[in-house]
């Protein structure tokens, strides 16, 4: 029984994928505003593999749509391998996942307080003055 | 100094009911606080207190598994799972802390309750770790020993595919921490993202022998580590070093005294600890929305008698169906040792008869650690931290040889068995 929720769960969360905005914008909060970066980078930033930007990526929780695009779009693995991912990183002492955030309100609340952050949003949102868009999905 | 009075009470949380883990985490408390002492002092960093509230300096993390396994043969154990159901083996519990001074310094401590005899439970980790650049990252204090792909997270099974990493490469020929530094250099050049890493230490305490536990120190532990990562494509190479060994095999320490003092100092040094074990792995992966594939291979240089030669490797595939995950895993092993020519003459004396003959038998009957596995299992992502797992592995080892059983009971036993194992994984 608990097998068939979650299928159904998926296929829900599935289909209010589908009735959203399925591409995505990567805000951050700096300076340099004609800052541009590729896919590779808006990956290795969000999977701790960055050394070329002193920016911190924050993140949506599991359950949001924008993080399901994100994984599929961006980084090309599932939830539960970058779940094992970051547990690995984690317990080996080498570093700690993106701080997660329920809403994109919270996330860009925070951004917008915090210089040298960055994050990805549905591409239905309005960004934020202050805000650089740095990437975007096509 | 007011810190010092908050954090017992931290430790009083609800998390550290056993009185194991509240005994190893007063310990530690006091280790944390000499460090935090030593940091202090040498960086004068003591101001950044006042900025941060001390929940938001503190991070606990933690993991744990439950696992029940047995294997169809009563004729043996493997990796000490006999033919009757038992989930004392590789079941485990870990609670993992960080006291964060600023961007660049933190403190990390692990403490881990194990439920296998085999495993010594405690403080399985505690070093300072210092970042002053995006690229440079270094460690100082008890270390876990980063040999191959899984050694530094053998015990978080919700990282890897399987219940039990092929024991060709994973059983534990080595030790899972050491006290040094570590230095790490990370860079990117085009899309390709290169790390290396070098490590030194020592090590004090047990050594694992596929189940056999030696009292072991080594004075001299060092490694280089090279990663390579692409988009999902990940490699890794390593070399490792272990010299100046100590370590008390009651029988083979008065054999060695008897062949010296007969004049055979070569076969009496071969039978000490005077030698080198020297390591190299190699590993590439490459994951996908869909499926994943892997292989590692690792080889152990040894001329030391307690230490095979070892040449193991595994290639895994798996496919994805999220949350659902099945794989298979093919590992093969095969060991020898170096031993030294038997120089004692036999015929000349009866005395030296009987020590050319005890000198033949100690070198031919060490144990042996060929053996073949095929791996098949599936994963169960339930929750985004837990997932639920089942797997079968079939032995097939040599007759005669130890193959990594822990015990063979029956000497006409074939080597071959099948484990079965199931359970359930979780972070926090």
């Amino acid at each position: 029984m608990k097998l068939f929720n979650k299928i159904a769960l998926t296929l829900l969360i599935v289909n209010s994928i589908s009735s959203q905005a399925s591409d995505l914008l990567v805000v951050a909060n700096t300076d340099a505003t004609e800052f541009k970066v590729k896919k590779r980078q808006v990956r290795d930033i969000f999977m701790g593999n960055n050394s070329e930007f002193e920016l911190k990526p924050v993140a949506l929780t599991p359950s949001s749509s924008a993080r399901y695009i994100f994984n599929t779009k961006i980084v090309g693995l599932t939830e539960s391998r970058i779940q094992s991912y970051w547990a690995q990183m984690r317990f080996s002492g080498r570093q700690k996942p993106p701080q997660e955030f329920e809403s994109v309100e919270a996330m860009l609340a925070f951004v917008l307080s915090h210089k040298n952050t960055v994050a990805y949003l549905p591409s239905d949102t309005k960004v934020p003055d202050g805000l650089t868009v740095i990437y975007q999905t096509d | 100094m007011r810190l010092w009075q908050t954090l017992p009470e931290l430790f009083e949380h609800p998390l550290l009911q056993s009185e194991l883990l509240r005994s190893e985490y007063h310990k530690m408390l006091k280790t944390i606080k000499v460090s935090f002492f030593i940091v202090l002092a040498s960086v004068g960093i003591a101001p950044a207190f006042a900025s941060d509230s001390l929940s938001e300096r503190i991070e606990f993390s933690g993991f744990a598994r439950v696992i029940g396994g047995y294997l169809d043969d009563d004729r043996a154990s493997y990796d000490a799972y006999s033919s009757s159901l038992d989930f004392s083996q590789q079941s485990l519990f870990a609670l993992q802390s960080e006291f964060t001074f600023t961007d660049k310094l933190s403190v990390s401590g692990q403490l881990l309750a194990h439920s296998s005899d085999e495993r010594e439970s405690g403080l399985e980790w505690l070093y300072i770790n210092y970042e002053p650049t995006q690229n440079w990252r270094f460690k100082l204090g008890k270390i876990r020993t980063p040999f191959f792909r899984y050694s530094d997270i053998i015990d978080v099974g919700f990282t890897y595919p399987w219940i039990t990493p092929p024991q060709q490469v994973y059983s534990g020929f080595l030790f899972s921490n050491y006290e040094g530094l570590t230095a790490t250099y990370r860079l990117s050049i085009d899309s390709v993202n290169l790390e290396f890493e070098a490590y030194k230490g020592s090590y004090e305490g047990e050594f694992s022998r596929a189940g056999e536990e030696v009292d072991i120190s080594v004075d001299e532990i060092q490694g280089l580590i090279f990663t390579l990562n692409r988009g999902n494509l990940n490699a890794r190479a390593t070399i490792f070093e272990s010299s100046d060994f100590f370590a008390d095999v009651p029988e083979f320490t008065q054999f060695a005294n008897a062949l010296e003092n007969a004049g055979f100092r070569e076969n009496a040094e071969s039978l000490r600890f005077n030698g080198k074990v020297r390591g190299y792995q190699t590993s590439i992966n490459y994951d996908t929305l869909d499926y994943f594939v892997s292989a590692e291979w690792v080889k152990i240089a040894s001329d030391l008698l307690v230490v095979p030669q070892l040449e193991s490797y595994y290639v895994s595939a798996g496919y994805n169906f999220h949350p659902f995950q099945i794989h298979i895993t093919y590992a093969s092993s095969n060991s020898s040792y170096d031993t030294a020519q038997n120089l004692i003459p036999k015929g000349v004396d009866p005395q030296l008869d009987q020590l050319s003959f005890v000198y033949d038998q100690v070198t031919g009957n060490l144990p042996l650690y060929n053996l073949n596995s095929v791996t098949l299992g599936a994963r169960w992502d339930f929750r985004h931290n837990m997932a639920a797992k089942a797997e079968v592995t079939f032995l097939d080892g040599k007759p005669g040889e130890n193959s990594y059983f822990s015990e063979i009971i029956d000497s006409d036993f074939d080597r071959k068995a099948a484990l079965y194992q199931f359970g359930v994984e979780w972070i926090f």
